[in-house]
């Protein structure tokens, strides 16, 4: 019943607001281009990048590069030969309100997600490209790039294989070495969907204390392709009883004051797509949570809990939103 | 913040935006040049426009006041040096220096350029060149650092200059991270030159330099290991002293990225104007709170040492936001002078004289 009617108003939010965007016929020239980078801005291909969300003027500067033969890569060099400036701004504008691709299905082991949260900052990648990575102006949107194409295109940066359009990114990269490049893809791959880009309707349908079980709940999409293939990927699938298990585990820790403990177990949960286990774990590293909790002996860090409430609300965790807003009030974005 | 690859067309250019002291007038002297940087003016008038994104180089003629902007050689690579010497225009790309003889002749129909001089390296940090010639008939160049901070390797970080046809090289100067502009003092016959100072140390810190050649061949000023003469290196001022290089003679704020500069050695403009440097900020990029985009003029006391640095054009910077970046500045036979901004793709022209019958601005002249 509940989820009948959730599901109404979702729907008729869609019709009220966003389905007109959604409906917009892409300009003629531009739908060959969309069979590799997704209809829906969302690329299936490897190597071809996600288009959806991207900055129109980051796009147009693309594109002019690729007519001039400034950046080779085919077919773009061919495809892009006949169009005019006035073709490749009108792309660039459809692409722009695409809406912009979906985090992984996998929130991402916590681990690399911190180192990588700790080289975009140590290498200023936040300064331009947005601390959410959404891309400003002519810096384009990383946030939940396809991992194969970030981690091939910091690599031909780096090597110069690909040519900037100026050399900024031949300049930040030469002191990260190749490791280093595996885990920011890593990182920016998996970023969580932050609260802008989660519709209207969904978070304010939720008011509750108690988050819903996800694992009992709609059934998770399937694993698409986009996601590179590593070794390691987690399994985003437990049984609602281990769930609960690991959720108990943890808040035992936590009140031991086990902090590093606790992380692991909400981790498991929150990577398989609990939403009450990432608020958990986004509150082991909130600054003001732990002052709150008199662990003061441990270290927080703003970004990675960021990144966990995002993943919360994303889940469907309304309690998360509050918490972002006080993080950002706190950082005085 | 990169120049847009589209030029602005000319009835958009920011023009009124534009604030110059009393008396002085600026029009759109051409446009439609996308990323127009550095500007050489031959005798017979034409106005040579490199850039650093695109590929082309633009010749504008000028003939009975009428103008045209012509690509005169494009698929290049980072061509932002450019110079005129004796009829022929030599062009200074990424990795390699050429020329085209008796460029004038050729305006419809050049042929693609003899590379002079390849013993260059190829990075794309700082890789990009300026190129002038100087009174001892010799090309100068920049080879900058391969990185933001680093110890360069041996090959970069210098100034070096080559005989006209590209033999006798020689390093004139070293320790300097990135020139975009120099020009000799017209009395003293010394390189004056501005240089990028680092990033990432502060936001305020460290100043972007002006700097002079005094002892060719021996002058280091201090990169990686000394900033704006008075700040030793986070990471590599170890073991150095400030004391041990050549010291800037002004400092031009920080980031604020000090391009094209000229000395003033027209008949137009007023007296106090004379063998005075105009600097072209081109405005940081990495700054939360923009500084530069501008046009500041440095006046100099006899020994050639600094006296005073004060505004000349302002209004590129506009809330944080750019309507223009200004690049180079060359001057015409009449002592006017041209501007290049990169931002717009456009050529502006400064003029001195009280206001003309109309206040409208010379727009398409």
């Amino acid at each position: 019943m509940r989820r009948a009617s959730r599901a109404r108003t979702i729907v008729a939010a869609l019709l009220a607001g966003a389905l007109p965007a959604m409906a917009a016929d892409p300009p003629e020239k531009l739908a060959p281009c969309l069979t590799c980078h997704g209809t829906q801005g969302q690329s299936e291909s490897l190597d071809v990048p996600s288009l959806g969300a991207q900055t129109a003027p980051y796009t147009v500067i693309q594109l002019f590069m690729f007519r001039k033969g400034l950046r080779v890569g085919e077919p773009m060099n061919a495809m892009s030969k006949e169009h005019g400036v006035d073709d490749l701004q009108s792309a660039a504008q459809f692409l722009a309100a695409l809406p912009p691709p979906k985090p992984p299905t996998d929130a991402g082991y916590s681990a690399r997600l911190e180192r990588g949260n700790a080289l975009a900052r140590q290498h200023h990648c936040v300064v331009c490209h947005r601390p959410d990575f959404s891309g400003y102006e002519n810096v384009p949107r990383l946030a939940n790039q396809r991992e194969d194409y970030l981690l091939k295109t910091l690599r031909d940066y780096k090597s110069g294989a690909r040519h900037g359009y100026d050399a900024t990114m031949a300049e930040v990269l030469q002191p990260v070495d190749d490791a280093q490049l595996v885990e920011l893809s890593y990182y920016l791959a998996h970023l969580p969907a932050f609260s802008a880009e989660v519709p209207a309707g969904v978070s304010t349908a939720k008011p509750t204390k108690t988050a819903p079980a996800q694992s009992t709940a709609a059934p998770e999409p399937a694993p698409s392709s986009l996601a590179a293939p590593t070794p390691t990927s987690p399994s985003s699938r437990l049984s609602a009883a281990k769930i609960s298990e690991l959720l108990g585990h943890g808040d035992a820790d936590l009140k031991r004051g086990d902090v590093a403990s606790a992380r692991l177990f909400y981790e498991r949960a929150a990577v398989a797509g609990d939403a009450r286990a990432a608020l958990r774990l986004g509150a082991t590293f909130d600054p003001t949570f732990l002052g709150r909790a008199g662990l003061r002996n441990v270290r927080g860090d703003s970004a990675v809990a960021r990144l966990w409430y995002g993943r919360a609300l994303n889940l469907g965790a309304a309690e998360a939103k509050p918490r972002l807003d006080n993080l950002d009030e706190r950082q005085g974005r | 913040m990169v120049p847009p690859p589209i030029a602005t067309p000319s009835d958009k250019l920011p023009l009124a935006k534009l604030k110059l002291p009393k008396n002085f007038n600026i029009e759109v002297y051409a446009s439609g040049m996308v990323n127009a940087r550095s500007l050489r003016i031959s005798d017979k008038g034409t106005v040579f426009v490199s850039t650093r994104l695109s590929d082309t180089i633009y010749a504008v003629t000028n003939k009975n006041g009428k103008r045209e902007v012509k690509p005169l050689v494009t698929g290049l690579y980072r061509p932002n040096g450019i110079a005129l010497h004796n009829g022929t225009l030599y062009i200074a790309e990424l990795n390699k220096i050429s020329k085209i003889d008796n460029v004038e002749d050729h305006l419809d129909d050049a042929s693609k350029p003899t590379v002079i001089y390849d013993d260059l390296p190829s990075d794309e940090p700082h890789g990009w060149k300026f190129l002038t010639v100087g009174p001892d008939n010799k090309l100068y160049f920049n080879i900058g650092a391969p990185c933001n901070i680093c110890v360069p390797p041996p090959t970069h970080a210098q100034i070096r200059r080559i005989n006209l046809d590209g033999s006798g090289m020689q390093v004139v100067a070293r320790g300097i991270r990135q020139v975009v502009g120099m020009d000799w003092h017209p009395l003293l016959n010394q390189l004056y030159f501005t240089e990028n100072q680092r990033d990432w140390l502060s936001e305020d810190l460290p100043q972007d330099k002006l700097n002079r050649l005094a002892h060719p061949g021996q002058d280091n000023f201090g990169f990686p290991y000394c900033h704006q003469g008075d700040i030793a290196d986070q990471q590599f001022g170890w073991g150095h002293s400030c004391d041990e290089f050549t010291k800037p003679i002004a400092l031009l704020g920080p980031h604020s990225a000090p391009l094209g500069m000229r000395f003033y050695t027209g008949q137009m403009f007023p007296k106090e104007y004379r063998n005075a440097i105009f600097i072209a900020r081109h405005g940081s990029w990495n700054k939360s709170k923009k500084i530069g985009g501008d046009i500041v003029v440095a006046k100099l006391n006899p020994d050639g040492t600094v006296k005073s640095i004060e505004p000349f054009i302002t209004g590129f910077l506009e809330n944080n936001n750019y309507v223009g970046r200004p690049v180079d500045i060359e001057l015409m036979k009449d002592g006017s002078m041209l501007l290049s901004d990169d931002w717009n793709g456009a050529v502006y022209r400064i003029t001195y004289g009280p206001p003309r019958v109309s206040m409208g601005r010379w727009v398409g002249h």
